[in-house]
């Protein structure tokens, strides 16, 4: 079952990866980037990251996609041939490209492809990459969320009493939460400021230059 | 075959060339952008996988996290520096866009 | 610190105050800084009244207050090291306060109307108020080194204030000229302190009195001298700052051109108070004064009051002749001091500042009515401070010409006026160290009583030229008006303390009226028994009262202060001899009146055939002595000389080595220049050729599009990874 969901999710991502490359339509390619966008949310859902999944859908579905197809709309001329997109030489991408993958390959399969996990009684051993022998992959308390996490807030911020574990609680949202205001707290508060910084700055780059008309009224009114 | 860490990696190694291929081909500032935010989604979803299977534990949601906000922000800013580069050039062709030449 | 300490640090603050108030609110103030400054100096006034008045009828002994100001540390050789600080009131400190901020006060007033319209107004104000805190620093401080430091604010106030109207030459000029002179002095000061510093490690008068009196040092000693001798020359050295800043002989000549500046600054500064300063200083270090110093001390007082009294005779600019009586006076207190007549020099300062004031400020009156008459009359040529274009004014201006002539009576010494009682008793004392002293000393009674008779004639034939006679020019007679209300106030308050009853009840006995009895007795010598005044064979051996606890700051007791035997022998004599001299000087008084009233108003054609028939003399006092001329011969001229010595050296020598070095440095560029084409542009021109070419070859990969250079970066990534793919595999 687990398989068959992340098959299914894979090929939608995939294909929409490929429409959003290829297609000749900036309006089909803005709509497949809609499906890939989806069908990576389903993978981190797979991949017990549900808190991610739910952001990946607010911010790249709800968000930034929207914009992408705002600025299709403002610069486009539409209804003419120019919303089409001129393809032009393809075979340079396509060999930096295809050379890409085979690299990324070349590291997949070569010959020591493994990974550690972790067994139930808790001990580390090295699998094969290409299976997973962790024999509850829905488990809705991943394996870190009880004791590695845990451990470390234990450890810093007092005895295991006082330390509320989110034992029986699913998803991920509050130890990402926590460790926001504990451990990240300094990049959440730069990426805080940056975020505000690069609005200020898209608002500003995107200004029209005020008519003349204008300009006119605002000096009467100061 | 179970589901395994090369899965997750293998999907986004297919995106990641697919962004690279979009960024190089495409005739559309805002078809580069959207291979740029493949790209973005590959690394993420790599970072996802680690963070399942690879010992990172959580951390690897956090580092994907801020690769959100920060795709978020370069989407704002670098619509914006499109829309400023059509009211100057009359276009979106990155390759009509070359006074970087000079 | 005693409440009175506390008050007189307030009084020494506020001037300062007026003058932070006024300099930075010039503009806005304009011509109501007097609002800011009249205030101001009257409670100062009112404060120093209360001080001394305190002082001197509740308080015997000396307050003092003292505070570390800059510490050394450990200093090798000599052990913990501060520099101390502090102020203290004695009497001398009293009366001064009262004498400094009156004639500041009644200044200020005078001023009001005196410089009003001035395009200046507010920054004379200011340096009014920076010129009376300077004084008061001088006034209350109890060491020597603060008292340097406001010596030479002082110093600078009087440089502002003379060259308040600097674009005219004459003030830029005196003002120059009364700041170098000054220096000249300062330097014998400062190496005096210096030497009393050196070896005493304390500027502090009562800690450098006491290690006197604990005996000098062998280390104490200048360029091989004797201990002794060094003390010596530590008083006369330090006596050289007084020279400078009370304008006695030879660095007198800076004071009369002092009056090219505003008349009421003369009056303040340059009669009453600033001038004081160093017959002040004199009264401080009087106890380390040794017998040979004195003498020096003594003659140079005598000195300057017969050159400054002869030039006097014959000035006929109205404020030169008040410059030279003033620099005369103030030769008088040096001398009275340097005979050892501590009180009887104090007092004729005291009163000598009452009087003088009056003096100038009532000639500044008189030259603001002809000022007023000559302007309405639109001459421009006239010297409205000329008196031979005066005469007859009394009618006009009788207020300010009966203060005027009462000031005259007193600086005449005519009996029931203070000046009488002072100057009497500096005669007496002089009279009696001469009697005692004997050799050169000798001259200097008659020196004093022949000054007392110039003085007298002098001042009458200024009177008698400027407000009696007939008017020389009935035109500006008519033009002729009495100074406002604030400007006569001022007179007639310094009038009224030109009489005796301020300072004593019997106006022909001073020496035993309050002020030299019990307010300015003379402080005990402490120098060595060798070096004091031998006064003959009277000199009396051993059983001396050097005991603890001596005081040797004039300081009121109930009775007068242990003294040293000589000095009692001097106090002794001066009694002998004070009847005798009384009736000299008032003799000498009335002979200069008499003869002033014959030649100015009775035979009027009499002084132009005294001046043809002694001519060469008459030419002499007319121009000062020669002294201008001869210090422009002496300094100046040689420093020209020398000057013009460095200028031929710099044209010929040391400019004949620089061009030559210039020249050969020609030749050597030429060398250079030739490489430098030939060999260094070269291989420059080569550099740059290769580089022209490859970026030829390279200009083809800068296409200026995003994506080519894209392209080229994965290309390179490509690459790498290929690279360590095909290692690890």
């Amino acid at each position: 079952m687990f398989d068959i969901i992340f098959y299914i999710f894979g090929a939608i991502t995939l294909i929409g990866a490929g429409i959003t490359a290829f297609a000749k339509n900036i309006v089909y390619a803005a709509f497949a980037l809609l499906f890939t966008f989806f069908g990576i949310a389903g993978l981190y859902v797979m991949a017990n990251a549900d808190f991610l999944a739910v952001t990946q859908l607010l911010v790249y579905v709800g968000g930034i996609l929207i914009l992408l197809i705002f600025g299709v709309m403002l610069t486009s001329k539409i209804g003419a041939a120019d919303i089409r997109i001129n393809t032009g030489t393809r075979w340079v991408p396509g060999v930096l490209a295809l050379g890409m993958f085979a690299i990324l390959c070349a590291a997949f399969f070569g010959s020591s492809a493994t990974h550690i996990e972790k067994t139930a009684d808790g001990k580390s051993k090295t699998v094969s990459s290409w299976a997973s022998h962790d024999t509850k992959p829905w488990s809705s308390t991943p394996q870190w969320s009880k004791d590695a996490t845990t451990e470390i807030l234990k450890k810093k911020y007092g005895s295991p009493d006082e330390v509320k574990t989110n034992e029986g609680s699913s998803g991920t949202a509050s130890e990402i939460g926590k460790l926001f205001l504990t451990d990240f707290l300094l990049p959440f508060e730069v990426i805080s400021v940056l975020i505000l910084v690069s609005l200020l700055g898209a608002t500003m780059i995107a200004r029209r230059d005020p008519t003349p008309e204008e300009n006119a009224i605002a000096e009467s009114v100061s | 075959m179970t589901v395994g860490l090369n899965h997750f990696l293998v999907i986004g190694a297919v995106l990641f060339v697919l962004g690279i291929y979009a960024m190089l081909s495409r005739r559309n500032v805002i078809a580069v952008l959207m291979g740029v935010e493949l790209i973005l989604n590959s690394a993420n979803i790599n970072f996802i996988a680690f963070s399942r299977y690879g010992g990172v534990n959580i951390n690897g949601q956090m580092a994907a996290i801020f690769v959100i906000v920060i795709a978020a922000g370069e989407a704002a800013v670098a619509l914006a520096i499109v829309l400023n580069i059509y009211k100057n050039f009359k276009s979106v062709n990155p390759s009509e866009v070359d006074s970087l030449r000079d | 610190m005693h409440q009175l300490l506390s008050l007189s640090l307030v009084i020494l603050g506020l001037p300062m105050l007026s003058f932070l108030i006024i300099i930075f609110n010039q503009k806005r103030l304009q011509a109501k800084a007097h609002l800011i400054g009249l205030p101001i100096l009257g409670t100062a006034l009112a404060l120093a009244i209360y001080i001394a008045y305190s002082k001197l009828s509740g308080i015997p002994e000396t307050l003092n207050w003292t505070t570390k100001w800059i510490s050394f540390g450990n200093v090798p050789g000599v052990g913990e090291w501060n520099l101390m600080t502090g102020i203290m009131i004695d009497n001398l400190t009293a009366i001064m306060l009262v004498v400094v901020t009156l004639i500041s006060f009644l200044v200020h007033l005078f001023s009001s109307v005196y410089m009003k319209g001035d395009i200046r107004y507010a920054r004379y104000y200011a340096y009014l108020g920076i010129f009376t805190f300077s004084m008061l620093g001088i006034v209350i401080g109890n060491n020597l080194f603060s008292l340097y430091i406001f010596w030479e604010l002082v110093g600078f106030s009087s440089y502002a204030l003379i060259s308040h109207w600097y674009e005219k030459p004459g003030p830029q000029q005196a003002s120059k000229k009364a700041f170098i002179v000054n220096r000249v002095g300062d330097v014998g000061m400062w190496t005096g302190l210096m030497l009393v510093f050196g070896t005493f490690h304390t500027f502090n008068f009562s800690d450098i009195f006491a290690a006197i009196q604990h005996g000098l040092p062998a280390s104490f000693s200048l360029l091989g001298m004797s201990p002794e001798a060094t003390l010596t020359a530590a008083g006369v050295l330090i006596f050289c700052g007084a020279v400078g800043k009370s304008a006695q002989f030879p660095l007198h000549v800076w004071l009369p051109d002092a009056m090219e500046g505003p008349t009421p600054v003369s009056a303040l500064i340059h009669a009453a108070t600033m001038v004081a300063a160093g017959v002040y200083l004199v009264c401080r270090i009087f106890p380390m004064l040794t017998g040979d110093a004195m003498l020096v001390i003594a003659m140079i007082g005598g000195i300057t009051s017969f050159i400054a009294a002869s030039t006097a005779l014959t000035q006929n600019d109205i404020k030169k002749v008040l410059a030279y009586s003033t620099v005369s006076q103030l030769g008088y207190m040096i001398m009275a001091l340097g005979v050892g007549a501590f009180s009887a020099g104090f007092f004729h300062l005291t009163t000598h500042a009452m009087f003088k004031a009056c003096l100038f400020l009532g000639s500044g009156s008189v030259i603001h009515a002809m000022h007023h008459s000559l302007h309405h009359l639109h001459d421009h040529h006239t010297d409205p401070q000329d008196m031979r274009n005066m005469g007859g004014l009394l009618k006009k201006m009788p207020i300010t010409g009966y203060t005027f002539i009462i000031a005259t009576l007193a600086i005449s010494g005519i009996p029931l006026m203070s000046g009488f009682m002072s100057k009497d008793e500096i005669l007496a004392g002089t009279t009696a160290y001469s009697q005692l002293q004997g050799g050169i000393a000798s001259v200097l009674p008659y020196v004093g009583f022949l000054v007392a008779m110039m003085t007298a004639f002098y001042m009458w034939r200024l009177v008698f030229m400027t407000f009696f006679g007939k008017p020389k020019n009935q035109e500006i007679y008519d033009h002729i008006h009495e100074s406002p209300k604030a400007m006569v106030i001022p007179l007639i308050v310094l009038a009224g303390l030109s009489f005796w009853i301020w300072y004593g009840a019997n106006p022909i006995d001073p020496s035993n009226g309050w002020f030299m009895k019990s307010w300015a007795a003379t402080p005990a010598q402490i120098v060595p028994e060798n070096t004091e005044a031998h006064f003959g064979g009277e000199h009396k051996t051993a059983e001396s009262p050097k005991a603890e606890g001596t005081s040797w700051i004039a300081d009121a007791k109930s009775e007068k202060p242990e003294m040293m035997p000589h000095q009692e022998i001097l106090e002794h004599k001066t009694h002998e001899v004070a009847g005798n001299g009384m009736i000299i000087s008032i003799f000498m008084a009335l002979t200069g009146i008499a003869l002033a009233w014959f030649m100015y108003l009775k035979n009027t054609a009499l002084p132009d055939k005294i001046a043809k028939a002694f001519g060469p003399l008459y030419k002499f006092s007319l121009n000062k002595w020669y002294f201008d001329e001869l210090y422009e011969f002496a300094f100046v001229g040689s420093f020209m000389l020398f000057a013009r010595m460095c200028s031929w050296f710099d044209t010929n020598i040391v400019d004949g080595i620089v061009n030559g070095v210039g020249k050969s440095t020609i030749l050597v560029s030429k060398i250079n220049g030739w490489f430098d084409k030939y060999i260094v542009d070269g291989l420059v021109n080569l550099t740059a050729g290769i580089t022209q070419l490859i970026g030829l070859a390279f200009r083809s990969v800068q296409t200026g599009k995003i994506q080519t250079y894209l392209a080229w970066t994965l290309t390179g990534v490509v690459i790498v990874f290929a690279a360590i793919a095909w290692k690890l595999l």
